[in-house]
């Protein structure tokens, strides 16, 4: 009989030990629930971020590789209107940079984008801008002066997102100039 | 059994701060990680400013030189292409960009110094700053680069006169008098006239040199007053010829017609050194054939 009362109080401190127990755990696994899935689609916007920046980064370089090494801007170069097309006379033959149209099936959603590449001599054209990302402005003006060939460039590169998706949602711009160092 | 129940409470305290340690070591550690990404994306984003500021001032000095004054500017487009402004630029509403354009000093070897040496009116010193807000403090990034006017230099880094001078002893030859030496030709392969000034020869056997005779002309003559000194000389004097400019162009050839002695020359090795007006020499030997 003295054993009673303690072994229901026990019983009762159980059961308060088992909500506190269960509230816990609860918001425990809803924190690591949150937790992860911010993770996950922030890693998911990363890449998207990562890719566009590679990209855009390596199409600048490259014009401003060909473009420092060039003789001349040719006449035939088109400004002031998207896409616009950059052409360079260099000592073996044209060089030109434009933008294509491809149809390419992202994740089971067909869609067209439009890509980067550059075309050497009589070479074929090699693309600048891979198939996960979308070309959306190639603007370029003449800032050309006296003697002196100059052209500005402006590129918005975007991840290729057919859903919509906020998490894969990417999209950088590109402000810069090249000018030819023959004069 | 109480004191097990207790116990339990303390162990979900325990349990709780655990969790809580974890949670926000992993939660800074992950702000730490997102807040390099984003100065990542930032400094990249840096760094094509500072090269598309490069480019401009590139296309501003390749235009004309004589814009690269000293002094801190921003750029402008509005002529439809790159000036000099005369405030720095905000881009993108985040970035300010200046531009400082200082002098360049350089040594007496032509070598750019820090301290000392004299202003070279030829280099530019350029040094990009962008500068941003970031979480209340102002970050700062700065490049530099020097321009050059290769187009047309005035001071050191001009090229010699003796890279673009040949001296061409391939058709040495000793004539039948055997006291000349003849068939040296002289080209100039650079794009301005080049002026010879003087000749040193030394030769290995005995007697002295009289004549120095160019295109059908002499420049230097022991005894007509043509150059000096005056009097034959013996080997190793350095002759002062009257100056003779060769106009540029590779097909163009200069004939040295003659370089007389007064005794037999023939199967002597020749050091003919040639003196250019800037200072600059050329030098070669040669061992000519007797043909007469």
């Amino acid at each position: 009989m003295e054993q009673r009362p303690a072994s229901s109080r026990h019983a009762g401190f159980t059961l308060i030990e088992f909500m506190i127990y269960i509230s816990i755990v609860a918001s425990v696994l809803l924190s690591a629930t949150v937790f992860s899935r911010m993770l996950v689609e922030n890693q998911v916007k990363q890449e998207a971020l990562s890719e566009v920046g590679y990209n855009g980064s390596f199409a600048i370089e490259r014009m401003m590789y060909v473009g420092q090494r060039a003789d001349a801007l040719a006449a035939q170069s088109v400004y002031g209107a998207h896409p616009g097309v950059l052409i360079f006379n260099t000592p073996n033959g044209q060089t030109v940079i434009d933008t294509y149209q491809k149809n390419i099936t992202h994740n089971g959603v067909a869609l067209t984008i439009r890509k980067l590449r550059l075309q050497e001599g009589g070479a074929a054209a090699v693309d600048l801008t891979s198939d996960a990302v979308d070309v959306s402005r190639f603007y370029l003006s003449n800032f050309s002066s006296g003697a002196t060939f100059s052209v500005k460039i402006s590129l918005i590169i975007q991840a290729v997102n057919p859903g919509g998706s906020k998490a894969y949602e990417a999209s950088q711009s590109w402000d810069t100039t090249v000018t030819v160092r023959k004069k | 059994m109480r004191k097990c129940a207790g116990q339990s409470l303390v162990e979900v305290l325990l349990a709780l701060a655990l969790f809580v340690i974890v949670v926000a070591g992993t939660s800074i550690l992950l702000s730490r990680y997102l807040e390099t990404q984003q100065r990542a994306q930032t400094l990249d984003r840096v760094r094509i400013i500072a090269e598309e500021s490069a480019e401009a001032v590139t296309s501003i000095a390749l235009n004309d030189w004589t814009a690269l004054l000293d002094g801190t500017y921003g750029l402008s487009s509005l002529t439809g292409h790159w000036t000099f402004a005369a405030d720095p630029n905000v881009l993108d509403n985040t970035f300010t960009r200046s531009l400082e354009i200082s002098p360049v000093n350089r040594d007496e070897n032509c070598a750019i110094v820090e301290s000392g040496g004299t202003p070279d009116p030829d280099t530019k010193r350029l040094d990009v700053t962008v500068s941003w807000q970031q979480l209340g403090s102002v970050m700062q990034q700065t490049a530099f680069q020097y321009l050059t006017r290769w187009g047309g230099p005035t001071n050191c880094i001009t090229q010699k006169d003796s890279a673009s001078f040949v001296l061409d002893v391939s058709g040495a030859r000793i004539d039948s008098t055997k006291k000349s030496l003849t068939g040296v030709e002289m080209r100039n392969t650079g794009s301005k006239p080049i002026t010879l000034d003087k000749f040193q020869l030394t030769w290995t056997k005995p007697g002295n040199i009289t004549i120095i005779k160019i295109e059908g002309q002499d420049y230097w003559n022991s005894n007509n007053g043509t150059g000096t000194p005056q009097g034959s000389q013996p080997s190793g004097t350095e002759l002062d010829l009257e100056n003779f400019v060769m106009a540029p162009g590779d097909d163009e050839e200069y004939e040295v017609n003659y370089f007389r002695f007064d005794s037999k020359v023939d199967g002597s090795t020749f050091v003919i050194t040639a003196t250019l007006t800037d200072g600059s020499l050329v030098t070669v030997t040669t061992t000519p054939p007797f043909i007469p």
